[in-house]
């Protein structure tokens, strides 16, 4: 137990500095054991192998090669997104035809009573017609006639009275 | 990994906004530290490969759940951790066949110039010796070892980026080290100087 204490005593200036009371502790084990000193260095050899050994670095064209994988990627994400689009699309399409299949006779049921009610109507429609025109012809058409003809010429007068004439140059321009 | 700060902000916001030209360039900034923690995660070069584009397609399509308060770098490697634990997960129930090109395990190019093709020879060499080590840990202690020692992030990064709290990144880290320790060979006697773990 004491000794796995020691041993990460030993491996924690990789990380860390330690105490002065932790690094007496160290230095007092080192000199007891031999074990232990071979094991100190085999610790600090491994950590400067390790952080002598290089980045591994990429291929030549690796940001290119991930811009090319990119337009594909984004080609085929479009295209799910429009097969998506198409598929719902075709899902409202098919329930909407097998809601109106499922519900065709209450649908002309429906049709039939809206009709009927129609039908129904037509009666006070004419009615109503007929009020109108019986009003209109108590009055003087001949008057409400020659009114609309008046005003019919006045207004014909006054379209043809707007003609403009030729936009004149000024003498200073023209020179 | 380059410093999240040097990110401009105009930049991420234009990405945010579907710039393709800005998102090209977080992608140039961040393709080393992304691609380096894919390969040291799934251990080869063609799902490296294919795992950091992926994490870029992911960057892109949940850029505007970004919060800038955060650092952008850390966000960055989260999305990529989190992908390769998935991927992982996922590699499990996998049937591989042999002509699978996943176990073309060479080693990718390393940034460092070497002076001599003995050093170019003893480096690569060590670095596939650290890669095979590394692939034998679990990927919980993978990522922080590899989050601490390529990506160079503090203990404080690595809690926000794996949602441990900071004693559990420790302890994580140093069973970690314990466990590559008893897997790396330093010496090409079969000796194995970095058995730490061994000293009691």
């Amino acid at each position: 137990m004491q000794d796995e204490r020691i041993i990460e005593l030993i491996a924690k200036p990789l990380d860390e500095p330690l105490t002065p009371s932790e690094q007496a502790e160290v230095n007092e084990a080192l000199q007891k054991s031999l074990a232990l000193r071979v094991a100190a260095e085999g610790l600090h050899e491994f950590d400067a192998l390790l952080k002598r050994t290089g980045m591994a670095i990429p291929d030549d064209g690796f940001p290119a090669r991930v811009l090319a994988r990119l337009e594909i990627y984004e080609r085929q994400r479009n295209r799910v997104q429009w097969l998506l689009t198409l598929g719902i699309l075709f899902l409202g399409s098919l329930v909407a035809v097998v809601w109106f299949l499922s519900s065709f006779s209450a649908i002309i049921e429906n049709i039939a009573q809206e009709l009927s009610t129609l039908a129904d109507a037509l009666p006070v429609l004419y009615d109503s017609l007929f009020i109108l025109t019986a009003t209109l012809g108590r009055g003087p058409l001949l008057l409400y006639a020659l009114i609309v003809l008046v005003l019919t010429l006045i207004w014909a007068r006054v379209s043809w009275a707007t003609t403009y004439p030729p936009t004149q140059v000024s003498p200073s321009r023209q020179s | 990994m380059p410093e999240p700060n040097r990110m401009e902000p105009q930049i991420i916001a234009a990405a945010q906004r579907g710039d393709k030209a800005a998102f090209a360039q977080i992608v140039a900034e961040f393709q080393t530290p992304v691609y380096n923690l894919a390969y040291r995660m799934l251990g080869n070069r063609n799902d490296a490969e294919d795992a950091a584009q992926e994490t870029f397609l992911r960057v892109y399509s949940q850029l505007k759940t970004y919060d800038p308060a955060q650092s952008f770098g850390t966000w960055l490697l989260s999305v990529a951790a989190h992908y390769c634990i998935d991927r992982l997960r996922r590699r499990k129930f996998q049937w591989l066949s042999f002509d699978d090109p996943r176990w073309d395990d060479s080693a990718p190019s390393l940034i460092s110039d070497l002076p001599s093709p003995e050093a170019s020879a003893l480096s690569r060499e060590r670095e596939e010796e650290v890669q095979k080590a590394l692939q034998k840990l679990p990927p919980q202690y993978r990522l922080v070892l590899v989050l601490k020692y390529w990506n160079d992030l503090s203990l404080e990064e690595i809690s926000q980026l794996t949602g441990d709290n900071v004693g559990t990144v420790k302890v994580k880290l140093f069973r970690a080290r314990q466990m590559l320790g008893k897997h790396l060979r330093a010496e090409p006697n079969g000796k194995t100087r970095l058995e730490f773990s061994h000293a009691r």
